[in-house]
């Protein structure tokens, strides 16, 4: 990933090995929005879903350097959010996010829910952000890693630890669903107008 | 059962692109002749648009300043790396020439007195393991290097 200055992601992780916070700064600015909307796919707790953004990125500060390819870092330090998620879920210290009839206060009524409004309305987003939350989690994380984050469907897979195939498998099952929930979105010609 | 029933549950996987080719080419073969399961193509594909055009929701501003002060400073671990190999090559030669001046002496207990003088530490253990290995390659007298390789602990051992 590079900024619009041109710095790759792989030059800053070689700058914050060793040892320039300013660097990290910057990875982490380029990569918490999707590393939080992973998390919060999982865990509905909003404060403890700061918790393990924040064990993510300290935790990814103390293993930058055993990580080889920094151009890979998006991957990765998704996959270490994966992990400190299923950490805290084994330790028992976080509500998982179940299926939810209705969505997060947090998703739909935040002012910050918005980064869509130029694209298909803040209503339409917020319709849509409901009808995601209210998916099984192991559908709503991959359309999260992969609509929403814009990963490819090969690095969802290195994300999740999952065959390609699952992937695949459960972003259709999650397309079937969604298009129901949406289906007077859809209606309108699938631009959200 | 009629081929829209056996095709409408592959169309999301078509949408998503996780069809086998050949299977692909016949959902598709069925949906040019059919228009209520091209509708529904249609309608997954714009469910995909709608999807592509959210992005993930900025982060609150207060989370950075709540992970910096948790970034520990990083060592520099160049000098700490080559202080550590000098070390060890420093102790190899010392006990390489101890054992010679042991041998030569036909003191069959130096191996003994060379272990003692030198501090049982891990660096020495690995050292140790790496020097009876060579010996007894070379056909070296086991009992005399019996006294280190008991000191090598295993996880090193199988680094090795």
């Amino acid at each position: 990933m590079d900024d619009a200055h041109g710095v790759s992601d792989a030059q800053l992780v070689a700058a914050a090995r060793a040892g320039d916070t300013a660097a990290f700064e910057e990875l982490y600015r380029r990569h918490v929005p999707g590393v939080q909307a992973l998390v919060r796919s999982m865990i509905r707790d909003s404060e403890l879903v700061d918790d393990v953004v924040q064990t993510t990125f300290v935790r990814a500060w103390e293993r930058l350097p055993k990580l080889r390819a920094g151009a890979a870092f998006r991957v990765w330090v998704r996959r270490t959010a994966h992990r400190a998620v299923l950490d805290a879920l084994r330790a028992n210290r976080v509500r998982r996010s179940e299926t939810l009839d209705e969505p997060d206060a947090r998703d739909v009524r935040s002012p910050a829910a918005g980064p869509e409004a130029e694209v298909v309305g803040r209503a339409v987003g917020q319709e849509i952000r409901a009808a995601v939350q209210g998916l099984p989690e192991h559908q709503r994380v991959v359309v999260v890693l992969h609509h929403f984050d814009d990963l490819p469907v090969h690095e969802v897979a290195q994300v999740l630890g999952l065959p390609l195939g699952t992937v695949l498998s459960r972003l259709a099952r999650a397309r079937g669903s969604l298009r129901e929930r949406l289906s007077r979105l859809v209606a309108n010609g699938g631009d959200g107008h | 059962m009629s081929v829209c029933h056996r095709v409408r549950p592959k169309l999301a996987d078509l949408a998503v692109g996780s069809l086998r080719q050949r299977d692909a080419r016949r959902v598709r073969l069925h949906v040019e002749s059919c228009s209520d399961c091209a509708a529904e193509l249609l309608a997954l594909e714009a469910t995909g648009r709608l999807l592509d055009a959210l992005t993930p929701e900025p982060a609150a501003p207060t989370l950075w300043t709540a992970i910096e002060p948790r970034l520990r400073p990083r060592r520099d671990r160049t000098w700490t790396r080559r202080l550590a190999t000098a070390g060890a090559l420093a102790v190899a030669v010392a006990v390489a020439a101890l054992l010679l001046v042991g041998r030569l002496g036909g003191g069959g207990e130096a191996p003994v007195e060379v272990a003692a003088a030198v501090e049982p530490d891990a660096e020495h253990q690995l050292i140790a393991g790496l020097y009876a290995r060579a010996t007894l390659g070379r056909g070296g007298d086991p009992a005399a290097v019996a006294v280190y390789v008991g000191a090598l602990p295993a996880e090193e051992e199988e680094s090795l």
